[in-house]
């Protein structure tokens, strides 16, 4: 077995931080992970003299390479170094492209540049930012078999995919004095020697490739200090404070993508705090569905926010006074006041908003191409256009007498205007009745469109994870149920005073504080309440909710690369409730590694791990000593990293039995119970 | 055809029953009445002239409706032509008369 990184930074370039190489921490590197051979792989360059003088320094076998960006991607590109001068020519001609600003070379100047591709190690990012584009890849097979992921997730997920290309899981590390922590991610080529042929020839076949020196890919580098974990489930045992949960905070530390459950973090602990949040979280993820439920309210709010009922009754209490007014003082009437325009109303806007919704609806009826046979049967295409032209000339008309009677309108309103002014009888104030009617309409439908609204009613059953999320709406109880709904400090009691008059109550909305926007005013018209109900059809009890929102955490992992649980069972109060939520880790830990820490029985025999870790704090020599043991859950001992072991058997005594005597005791009570 | 004329110090329109009406009876049908005529043949207008018209009222009504037509003279078609315009290509592609 040979240990590779073909993935090393020597050189800053223009797409790194800042760094300076140092050849004590490539040693370090080399030595601490025992790497049988290397590849130097900087950015779109290559530096002949640094590469000559690090082979001189360490004493394993290093390939010259460059890491191109290619077509939008990037690609590692290996030579086998037998002609370093040429080798050095072609990637500053390489180095030459991207100086003069360019960002990706494509396809053909990599072969211009580099000729036969046959000849080196071609290496993508797979399944890795920013990954290879399929055509690409077309075009450099068959010089690809091996592409680069970014964990052991998607390692595996090459491995088990037979299209899927070799994958290799490389360090991709800048090498400075700044490099704290050694890298984990190298690759294990099962080969003889550490020769360019060799290598590229087990890059092309998914057997020599690993992520485990010899349990294949069974197992993974998790800690720098060489601790590995299962590509499948992980569970780590331990007493108290023996380092369970530091031990998942350190493989958190190592990987990039972590879905990380804590301890208790689904725990209930105080019942009303409990209802609250669970509420909150669980309107949280279903907030979805409570917009699309009130997005019609929200725009008949917005569409009665400009109407002002007050204005409309003083409007048209002045329009009757100065009516009268005018009635009243015959008198000082004149020719100004008695020429027709004087009193003269605007032709009122026309709406053509059914005729353009009635074209559309006839344009799509002529464009459809997939029911065009079933429309063709009750309308001929040719009607169709007929029906279209007319409506269309129907509107041009309209349109055109819409403009003349804005002209008409304008005109009469400067002659009154004028008229107005030379007058002596009593003006009379404008109204526009249409309007005001309108607005009266409008507001009784929003009063009606309310109260249906928040009538209260189940609005959503769904059925998730043998669970159901129920949705219900109702009225609003009280203001303190507002407030809670708006996360701040606005006092909503004057207004709730007007929640029965729900044009009232929106004018009350817009006289609060300004940290209520008016496009969150329709959400305190009608409450939407969650529920969730148990496989019974009851309400869930605490510990079931934990469950359901454990399942949810683990369910949302699939994006990640590893899953990492902090004692699950800590979270609920029956651990009957654990038999499907281990059967969901389980499931979960056959597409990424899962680590589970834990300290109970039922999870912990139960759910048959692959791997089983197990933390101590040991006294050794007056000194406090934690170590890590692990091993397969059928081998007889587990053992340390140092070389330590203890006996599988005790670990499973002390940890989920309370030890040998309480396992004992127990034994014997309940054959006693028996018998 | 005559559409606004001054006669004994008067003004009057042409009303759309092809009557003659003293300017300051006119509403805002007898205006669009008017614009119509205006748009759809060539029309003419008495201009007002030194005390040809005494009535104050009238002067106002006439003044202002004359003056409007003399600034739409130079721009007739608009109203066509906005709304003509409008889906112009497809009444065009779909007309199958």
């Amino acid at each position: 077995m040979k240990k590779i990184d073909f993935h090393i930074h020597t050189v800053q370039s223009n797409l790194d931080a800042s760094f300076t190489f140092c050849q004590d921490k490539l040693n370090e590197y080399i030595e601490t992970a025992r790497l049988d051979c290397i590849a130097i792989t900087n950015h779109n360059l290559f530096c002949g003299d640094q590469f000559a003088s690090i082979v001189k320094e360490i004493s394993i076998p290093a390939f010259p390479g460059i890491e191109i960006d290619l077509e939008k991607s990037q690609i590692l590109l290996i030579s086998d170094g037998k002609d370093l001068a040429g080798f050095s020519r072609q990637c500053d001609d390489i180095a030459r492209e991207f100086n003069q600003g360019c960002e990706s070379i494509d396809f053909e100047k990599l072969v211009e540049i580099f000729g036969d591709l046959s000849q080196y190690i071609l290496i993508p990012h797979y399944d890795k930012k920013p990954a290879i584009k399929k055509q690409t890849l077309d075009k450099l097979r068959p010089h690809v078999t091996a592409g680069e992921v970014s964990s052991p997730k998607k390692f595996m997920y090459c491995i088990n995919d037979p299209d899927r290309l070799v994958p290799v899981y490389f360090s991709d590390c800048r090498i400075s004095k700044r490099l704290v922590s050694i890298p984990i991610r190298q690759t294990y080529l099962d080969c003889g020697t550490a020769q360019f042929h060799e290598i590229r020839s087990c890059l092309s076949d998914k057997n020599k490739v690993s992520l485990s020196e010899c349990d294949g890919n069974s197992l993974f580098q998790a800690l720098e200090d060489g601790q590995q974990l299962s590509t499948g489930l992980n569970v780590i045992l331990g007493g108290r404070s023996s380092g369970k949960s530091h031990t998942l905070g350190r493989i958190k530390a190592q990987f990039k993508n972590v879905k990380y459950l804590k301890q208790f973090s689904l725990t209930a602990r105080d019942e009303e705090e409990d209802d609250r949040k669970f509420n909150e979280q669980l309107s949280q993820r279903e907030s979805l569905f409570s917009r699309e439920y009130l997005a019609q309210l929200q725009g008949v709010v917005v569409d009665i926010l400009d109407v002002d009922l007050e204005e409309d009754i003083l409007t048209a209490t002045r329009y009757v006074e100065t009516l009268l007014k005018h009635a009243n003082e015959t008198e000082k009437h004149d020719s100004f006041s008695s020429a027709a325009l004087y009193g003269e109303e605007q032709f009122p806007k026309s709406n053509q908003k059914g005729l353009t919704e009635l074209i559309g609806s006839t344009k799509n009826l002529i464009r459809n191409e997939e029911f065009r046979e079933v429309v063709e049967r009750h309308v001929s295409l040719s009607s169709l256009k007929s029906l279209y032209v007319e409506l269309m000339r129907t509107y041009v008309t309209n349109q055109e007498s819409q403009s003349k009677k804005t002209w008409v309108n304008e005109l009469v309103e400067s002659i009154k205007s004028e008229l107005k002014i030379r007058t002596a009888a009593p003006t009379i104030a404008e109204i526009d009745l249409y309007r005001i009617a309108l607005n009266i309409k409008k507001v009784e439908k929003f009063r009606s469109i309310v109260k249906a609204a928040r009538s209260c009613r189940v609005i959503l059953r769904k059925p998730v994870q043998g669970f159901e999320i129920v949705a219900e709406v109702s009225p609003f109880k009280g203001a303190g149920m507002m407030k809670s709904l708006s996360k701040s400090q606005v006092g909503f009691s004057e207004a709730f005073q007007s929640y029965n008059d729900p044009y009232d109550f929106l004018q009350k909305l817009k006289n609060l504080d300004s940290r209520i926007t008016a496009d969150e005013y329709h959400k305190y018209f009608v409450k939407i309440d969650y529920r969730i109900l148990n496989k019974d059809g009851f309400e869930a009890s605490g510990g079931e909710r934990s469950e359901f929102f454990l399942l949810q955490e683990i369910e949302s992992a699939h994006t990640s690369d590893i899953l990492l649980i902090d004692e699950p069972e800590s979270s609920f109060d029956n651990l009957f409730l654990m038999k499907d939520v281990n059967e969901i880790i389980r499931q979960m830990s056959k597409k990424m590694p899962v680590v589970l820490v834990t300290h109970n029985n039922t999870v912990g025999a139960s759910i048959k791990p692959d791997y089983l870790l197990c933390t101590k704090k040991e006294l050794e020599d007056g000194d406090v000593k934690w170590r890590i043991y692990s091993g397969y859950p059928s081998s007889k001992e587990l053992q340390s990293v140092d070389g330590a072991r203890v006996k599988t058997h005790d670990v499973f005594m002390d940890n989920l039995e309370a030890g040998s005597d309480a396992y004992n005791e127990r034994k014997v009570s309940y054959e006693n119970l028996e018998n | 055809m005559k559409i606004l004329k001054i006669e004994n110090g008067n003004g009057y329109f042409f009303d759309h029953n092809d009557e003659w009406q003293t300017i300051d009876t006119i509403d805002k049908n007898g205006l669009l009445s008017l614009l119509n005529r205006f748009l759809e043949e060539g029309v003419e207008m008495d201009p007002i002239e030194d005390d040809n018209l005494q009535n104050q009222a009238q002067l106002i009504v006439y003044k202002s409706i004359h003056e409007k037509f003399r600034t739409l003279q130079d721009n007739k078609s608009k109203f066509r032509d906005e709304s003509e315009r409008l889906y112009l290509d497809e009444i065009n592609k779909y007309d199958v008369n």
